[in-house]
């Protein structure tokens, strides 16, 4: 096991390429064959209520997440503006989620999109909304490894409203972020990410903060719902 | 077909569709589960195969981004269940 793994990395992804285009291939299968059954009639009315409630919940993320991007463009147009300006200049492409972003222990996913469709390691991995959700780790020729941006144990710089801070990832989309307990900080405040060209990663969804401390712990979260996530936009950083 | 290899085969079936489409966690609850009562070494394959699909080196990652830590703690299990089976079994 050791051996497939050692050739496996020192070969740059020879039995990891096969196996996450094979499971690509699989969810695509798998989500045609649901769509069928599902026109089929043969769970009409399980079918219906489901439907209704994947529409709801999709809706009430939709929501979330203009509020959000409602929010981010007072507070930074003129950032928002860039990032218009790269989003329409259309240097890149969407591309379909192609594995559930929950499975992963290592908060990693695979899209439908690779070296073939020009995307390339190092690639920021955007919602429609315009908030980075993370990079390309991994290309293969059709299929690429997506490092969620919240993954556990990855520590990034960011700006919570104007205020520096170490934003940890804690998986699932969700991140913390110790802030000194001076500084203002309010539920909602949108998190941006200067390594990542200032763009927005998060909002701020709760604060605990506690008097006997010095500093508060801000949870950040993506506005969005990342089981409804289908498509997203990769483009270059 | 005996059945220790129904249950295994089923055992080594559920694990792997679990952590490609569900939970890699369950799965590695799945083939812990299965190392008490058996050596169970075909689930070191799922495992593999589950770091193969989501495991991505990342240099600002920690050790968390740097080790295939599924493969190592089913092995790991595979190995210090011993005991407990041995004790099982007779």
């Amino acid at each position: 096991m050791a051996a497939l793994l050692a050739i496996d990395i020192s070969t740059g992804g020879i039995l990891r390429a096969p196996l996450r285009a094979m499971l690509v291939r699989v969810s695509s299968g798998m989500n045609a064959i649901g769509i069928r059954i599902g026109e089929s009639g043969y769970f009409a009315s399980k079918r219906s209520l489901a439907r209704e409630n994947a529409r709801l919940e999709a809706e009430i993320a939709q929501l979330n997440e203009r509020d959000a991007a409602r929010d981010s463009l007072e507070r930074e147009n003129e950032m928002l503006r860039a990032l218009t300006r790269v989003v329409g200049s259309g240097a890149g492409i969407s591309a379909p989620v192609r594995s559930s972003l929950g499975a992963s222990p290592y908060g990693t996913f695979l899209v439908g999109a690779g070296r073939a469709e020009g995307v390339s390691e190092g690639n920021i991995v955007l919602t429609g909304a315009g908030f980075v959700v993370g990079t390309v780790a991994e290309v293969h020729e059709h299929t690429a490894a997506i490092a969620m941006l919240f993954a556990p144990g990855i520590t990034i710089e960011a700006l919570v409203g104007d205020i520096p801070a170490a934003v940890e990832g804690q998986g699932g989309g969700n991140a913390r972020a110790q802030i000194p307990r001076a500084a203002i900080v309010t539920e909602g405040m949108t998190v941006s990410a200067p390594g990542y060209g200032g763009r927005h990663i998060g909002v701020v969804g709760k604060i605990d903060s506690d008097a006997a401390r010095s500093e508060q712990t801000a949870y950040i979260s993506l506005p969005i719902n990342l089981s409804s996530l289908m498509f997203v936009y990769i483009a270059p950083l | 077909m005996s059945r220790e290899f129904a249950l295994r085969s089923c055992a080594f079936i559920v694990a792997l569709i679990c952590g490609v489409f569900f939970s890699a966690w369950l799965a590695l609850c799945i083939m812990i589960v299965l190392f008490i009562r058996y050596a169970a070494w075909e689930a070191l394959f799922v495992a593999l195969a589950l770091d193969l699909v989501w495991f991505v080196p990342l240099e600002s990652g920690g050790l968390l981004h740097t080790v295939p830590f599924i493969a190592v703690i089913a092995a790991a299990a595979l190995w210090l269940l011993e005991p407990v089976r041995a004790e099982i079994l007779h």
